[in-house]
């Protein structure tokens, strides 16, 4: 099923990133994948995120779609050099995956293996470029294919990171080249997601909005330094502010359910990026479908 | 199961790869790899050979485990760095890959992407070797696993390069480094291989012998001239010359060649590069 | 808490000391800095040092602050100190305190970031976090402040305690009812504890632990009765842990009434391992922090519990030889650390009052809650009888009662306005509060008796008069003071007759021979005492003469730690049901023991007695007996004597021999 389609359907999209487990011990993502299948359209695995090495994001979409879950497929172009970008896509394709989000991952040294080669033979948009080849029945060097593969192809965005425009143009490029749909970094500043929104509407683009609930008021705070381009207003600090850990949850849950709703009209699904916090998402989504 | 637990069943294990497709159309594929059923003990995935882009090896090897067949995951280092390389690792064994023949890989400027960028982050002995650290629960960095992978590691060597020595010595650091099992460059001298047999006895690894069916002399001679490591002797190119139907007399060699080595060694590889259908017929010619 | 000290303390857990440094500079004098390097070293200062702020940068190895901060949340201890993680990675170009993924889970109270243009000023940038939080550990103190003990120990405040009685069963009525008072009186605020029965009256009931921790739950601080009757020392200290983790803190400790007749197929075990000193001194020693001995040989000491713990005492004892028992045992358990004596039932104003006098003239200043029974008719036939342990009802007061029960509302108003008076009575002789019980009784009833004894308070010496219920020639510590029925600060003459049996006399010469340092014979017998030690035969034989001589003698049981001289040579594992070392307990009944009532008397009358025939009666408040070892169960305690292993040994200062060789020569 792909996003875009599921999205022009008029369904508002719910995914939930979960992580795909460092080692062969799936039983715990295959938990929480169970508890979370009734609630969500997709569930996203990242592609060694933040240069973590993890077992394969394919191996766990396969997985999920083997269980009747529909899987997106991260494809970070940090690890591998196009003829292996273009053989995981085929790859993707007769495993069952259709939603790939092509990103071009976070440079080794940030990771856990600071001596690895950044590939980066090609980037996102040119990857995107060489997904639509495929598509077309041809690979980037023009080689005809034997069966095409049926993809959709979606890129990352960060509607808080300055300058705006650069992102656009990336944005602009990955969509002419294909791109359908786009995943972005959590918005905690509705203003923030509308000035984004506004600067693409020509586009014909899914729009799916990271969240993250905010755990403590320590969380928020870690957030507004290290993660860039996202910033936790003050007026959510201060709601955090002096609740006693641990129960700081209903304040939290509260906060991301009022958020939602806020910014739902402006985009067409809500990703959480739960962050250790898998149990709280079906809360979540109960509060929002029960208005 | 693994190739060590076949090899340690005491008969001659028997294994032949088949090539993934350019695209997504795995009908054949799969066709082929259905006549081997029961012929065979393994089937090689190969990954991207000779650097041209293909569907990769993973994919299949998890289509072949979902119809119940053994697949060995052929791996290489030209395309993925080290994260990529062992994230797919990890994967192979969650989907029920257990074989994995670990390689350097051709250099890309070979195949239809030559603009692509080599990566070789690392190469085939440092690959067995992560692959072992995974097996001990940790990563190359030395982060620890939640759970472990345990995997059966195989490796290449070539057995009629001239000079042998490099071959050997490289076979060494292969096997210490964690190759549980070796498959072959193509054999066409058995007097040779025998030698190389000896010369590699006290590693105590199962040896698989390649044999490349040979469709047709031109076919031998250009192997001889193109790829490292293989050597047709003339006495063949000479009888596949004389003979009347080409593709029967490859298939005769290639059973002659297998029951002259099969004994010498712990099993047969067979390379029926675009003769994967007749791999069967092959197997019956050596009456195995 | 034990380790209060005059400057709170801020522990920084950084791998260097440039956080640390930091941190001196942020705070200044204001507070002592400590300092730890890795993460076990980071918890167990936080545990034993309870800093007011954690400041937490990065330890090797990487990943172990976030596994710190994740250990530091979930302590039962630590949980309630306020966590401020600082990255110094960006300032110093050093690996970052918490990766992304651990960052984006934390649940630390404040998190900052020092990047290079902090520079100089990154001290001050953390001394407004730190101020904060300093704030906000006392406001989360003030949640935690155990409003019972502020209640009891605050002159100003009357302290109200209600007596729960739970029963045998797990769904029954009575736990039901229970729970019930416990949410009305935490609802109304005026009733400062609940107080649960541990097995009332010997009988199995629900466990008032368990219940007193749903009852913290309700939001009324509990107090749990811990009887001795029914556990070791072992299990006492177990289930202490258990509570303090639970952070219920009050504690009233009692030796218990013998056990009932209810038991599963016949009558419990008796326990008494411990006795209520000994129980005492273990609190103050959990309160203190165990010194716990490592296989290594060195010893580490546990976290501190926050126990108040008080006990029981009965001055409405008939006899001289047990009053005197109750206050020289009472003298002991304050010096092992009781916080506050909840009196046992009775009716009589002036005993109450010579109580308060008893702590006054000796200077203690010990907080009493009067006890406030609301009696019934029945309840008063049953405890003039005897019929529960310690509770004193006279004739007279029943009489009364048989009065009342002939109204119309069956004398209800009557038990009311009793409770009512005492209350009056209670607070204007100065008890710090006062300890409401009764059986079905309701929250309103409670609440009755509190707002007349309120009012009543202002003329309570008006009721004196009215609760006279002395006992048939029962004794009083001090004289009469006729002007207000109440007592001088002149103690009274003690006439009871002491006695010598001949056996005491007996005894009393074969210790000073035998086991007096000084004797000629103890030094000759020392050798022997070793030479009988080393073989297995001569030990087993010479414990079998002794139990002979002492089985004849004393009824010995074999504990191999000999109290005959700390009891007036009696034996008071074979004497006493419950194996009292320290002096009686509550339950004696003009001087019968509470097991065998006109039958056999209280041992520690017996005590009395005897040592009083000596004018060495006044050595049972100051010798202070610890449990019996059972280390030392069927040996011969005279070799333990001899060979410095007992407490008698210990007493004496007889020093174990030097070149001692154990088992078989």
């Amino acid at each position: 099923m792909h996003l875009s389609e599921l999205a022009k359907s008029g369904e508002f999209i719910i995914t939930c990133e979960l992580a795909s487990p460092k080692g062969v011990n799936v039983q715990d993502f295959l938990d929480q994948a169970d508890q979370l299948k009734s609630y969500i359209h997709a569930i996203s695995i990242g592609d060694n995120p933040r240069a973590t090495m993890r077992a394969g994001s394919w191996a766990m979409c396969h997985l999920l779609k083997s269980r009747d879950i529909e899987p997106i497929m991260e494809l970070a172009t940090r690890d591998r050099n196009r003829i292996a970008l273009q053989s995981d896509m085929l790859g993707a394709a007769i495993l069952g995956i259709e939603n790939i989000i092509l990103s071009d991952g976070h440079d080794p040294s940030v990771g856990d293996h600071t001596e690895a080669t950044r590939v980066q033979d090609l980037n996102c948009i040119s990857l995107a470029g060489a997904a639509k080849t495929l598509a077309g029945g041809h690979d980037m060097t023009g080689h005809a294919l034997d069966g095409t593969p049926s993809l959709c192809l979606g890129i990352t965005a960060n509607p808080g990171l300055e300058p705006l425009e650069k992102q656009l143009d990336t944005i602009k490029e990955a969509v002419a080249q294909g791109a359908q749909f786009i995943q972005t970094q959590p918005v905690y500043d509705p203003a923030v997601l509308e000035r984004f929104v506004d600067s693409i509407y020509n586009l014909d683009v899914t729009i799916i909005v990271g969240h993250m609930m905010l755990k403590s008021v320590s969380m928020a705070s870690f957030i507004n330094s290290n993660l860039e381009g996202v910033t936790v207003p003050d007026a959510m600090m201060k709601q955090l502010e002096g609740q006693p850990r641990n129960i700081a949850v209903e304040t939290s849950l509260q906060m991301s359910t009022n958020l939602i709703k806020t910014i739902r009209p402006l985009c067409h699904g809500i990703h959480f990026i739960p962050a250790s916090w898998e149990r709280y998402v079906p809360r979540i989504i109960e509060a929002l479908t029960d208005r | 199961m693994s190739i060590v637990e076949l090899v340690k069943q005491g008969k001659t294990v028997v294994t032949a790869e088949v090539g993934p497709p350019k695209g997504v159309d795995v009908k054949e594929l799969l066709e082929n790899a259905e006549l081997m059923r029961g012929k065979i003990d393994a089937i090689n995935v190969t990954d991207q050979q000779s650097s041209v882009m293909r569907l990769g090896s993973l994919p299949v090897c998890r289509l072949l485990v979902e119809k119940d067949l053994e697949p060995i995951f052929q791996i290489t280092c030209r395309d993925r760095n080290r994260i990529a390389l062992q994230s797919d690792l990890l994967g192979a064994y969650v989907l029920g890959i257990e074989n994995v023949l670990c390689l350097t890989g051709d250099h890309v400027t070979l195949g239809d992407h030559p603009e692509a960028k080599p990566v070789f982050d690392l190469d085939s002995v440092s690959l067995l070797r992560a692959a072992k650290e995974l097996e001990e629960g940790k990563d190359l960095s030395g982060n620890e696993l939640k759970d472990t992978p345990s995997f059966c590691l195989g490796a290449v060597v070539s057995p009629g390069a001239d000079p042998l020595e490099p071959q050997l010595i490289k076979l060494e650091k292969k096997v210490k480094a964690g190759a549980q099992f070796i498959q072959t460059q193509g054999v066409f001298e058995p007097e040779k291989f025998e030698i190389f047999m000896k010369a590699v006895a006290y590693l105590n690894v199962p040896i698989l012998a390649g044999i490349i069916p040979l469709r047709s002399p031109g076919a031998a001679r250009f192997m001889n001239s193109n790829i490292a490591g293989v050597h047709v002797p003339d006495s063949l190119i000479d009888e596949m010359e004389k003979a009347e139907k080409r593709m029967q007399k490859g298939i005769e060699i290639a059973a002659r060649l297998i029951n002259d080595v099969k004994s010498l060694c712990q099993g047969i590889h067979i390379m029926a590069i675009g003769m994967e259908k007749r791999v069967p017929e092959i197997i019956e010619a050596a009456g195995m | 808490m034990a380790k209060s000290k005059e400057t709170g303390s801020i522990l920084v857990v950084s791998n260097t000391t440039d956080l640390l440094d930091m941190v001196k500079e942020a705070v200044g004098n204001s507070l002592e800095v400590i300092h730890a390097s890795n993460q076990k070293d980071g918890l167990e200062k936080a545990r034993k040092e309870l800093p007011e702020v954690v400041v937490l940068g990065y330890i090797e190895p990487q990943g172990s602050a976030f596994e710190l901060h994740q250990k530091l949340g979930e302590g039962w201890i630590t949980k309630s100190i306020p966590l401020l993680v600082v990255d110094t990675g960006p300032l110093y170009n050093s690996p970052s305190v918490l990766s992304m993924e651990e960052g984006l889970q934390i649940e630390a109270d404040e998190y900052i970031t020092l990047s290079a243009e902090d520079g100089r000023a990154s001290a001050s940038k953390l001394a407004e976090p730190i101020a904060r939080l300093r704030e906000r550990l006392s406001t989360r103190l003030k949640e935690r402040e155990n409003i019972v003990k502020a209640a009891i120990l605050d002159p100003d405040t009357f302290c109200i305690t209600w007596e729960q009685i739970p029963g045998r069963g797990a769904f029954e009525m009575q736990q039901e009812d229970l729970i019930e008072n416990a949410r009305r009186a935490a609802r109304s605020g005026k009733i400062h504890a609940v107080s649960v029965t541990d097995n009332p009256g010997g009988n199995p009931a629900i466990s008032t632990e368990m219940l007193c921790t749903e009852v913290k739950k309700l939001g009324i601080e509990p107090l749990v009765h811990l009887a001795f009757r029914d556990k070791s020392r072992n299990q006492c200290e177990s289930l202490l842990y258990g509570l303090a983790g639970l952070d219920v803190r009050n504690l009233l400790l009692l030796t218990g009434d013998y056990p009932g007749n209810t038991g599963f197929r016949g009558m419990s075990r008796p326990v008494f391992d411990l006795d209520s000193v000994h129980g005492l001194q273990l609190v103050e020693t959990m309160n203190q922090g165990i010194e716990q001995a490592l296989p290594s040989g060195k010893t580490t000491t546990l976290a501190p519990t926050d126990f108040f713990a008080g006990t029981s005492v009965s001055p409405f004892k008939q006899t001289e030889a047990e009053l005197m028992g109750q206050y020289y045992k009472l003298q002991k358990k304050i010096e092992a650390g009781a916080k506050f004596i909840i009196t046992q039932v009775g009716y009589d104003a002036r005993k109450l009052h010579e109580l308060l006098t008893w702590l006054k003239v000796n200077g203690h200043r010990v907080p009493v809650l009067g006890n406030i029974y609301i009696l019934t008719y029945g309840t008063a036939r049953l405890m003039n009888a005897n019929g529960i342990p310690g509770c004193v009802v006279t004739d007279k007061l029943v009489a009364e009662l048989d009065n009342e029960r002939k109204s119309e509302d069956k004398g209800r108003s009557a038990r009311l306005t009793r409770a009512a008076k005492m209350y009056a009575m209670f607070k204007g002789m100065g008890c710090a509060g006062v300890h409401i019980g009764g059986h079905g009784i309701t929250y309103s009833q409670v609440e009755h008796i509190i707002d007349e004894g309120e009012e009543l308070t202002p003329n309570w010496r008006d009721i004196v008069a009215e609760f006279d219920y002395p006992q048939d020639n029962g004794f009083y510590y001090f004289e009469k003071n006729p002007a207000d029925n109440l007592n001088l600060e002149k103690p009274s003459a003690k006439t009871e007759k002491p006695k010598r049996p001949l056996i005491a006399i007996f005894a009393r010469i074969a210790h000073t021979l035998l086991f007096e340092p000084k004797s000629p014979i103890f030094k000759m017998l020392l050798p022997f005492a070793r030479f009988v030690d080393r073989s297995r035969a001569r030990r087993h034989a010479f414990l079998y003469l002794e139990h002979l001589a002492k089985v004849v003698l004393f009824n010995c049981q074999n504990c191999g730690d000999c109290a005959l001289f700390d009891v007036g040579y009696l034996c008071p594992m074979s004497q006493c049901p419950k194996n009292q070392r320290n002096g009686p307990c509550g339950g004696s009944y003009q001087g019968w023991c509470e097991v065998y009532p006109n039958e056999k008397k209280c041992v520690w009358v017996r005590a009395y007695l005897r040592l009083k025939s000596y004018h060495e009666e006044e050595s049972i408040a100051e010798n202070l007996v610890p449990p019996c070892n059972w280390e030392f169960w069927e040996t011969s305690s005279w070799l333990n004597f001899y060979l410095g292993r007992d407490h008698s040994a210990v007493k004496m200062g007889i020093k174990p021999p030097q070149d001692k060789k154990s088992g078989d020569s």
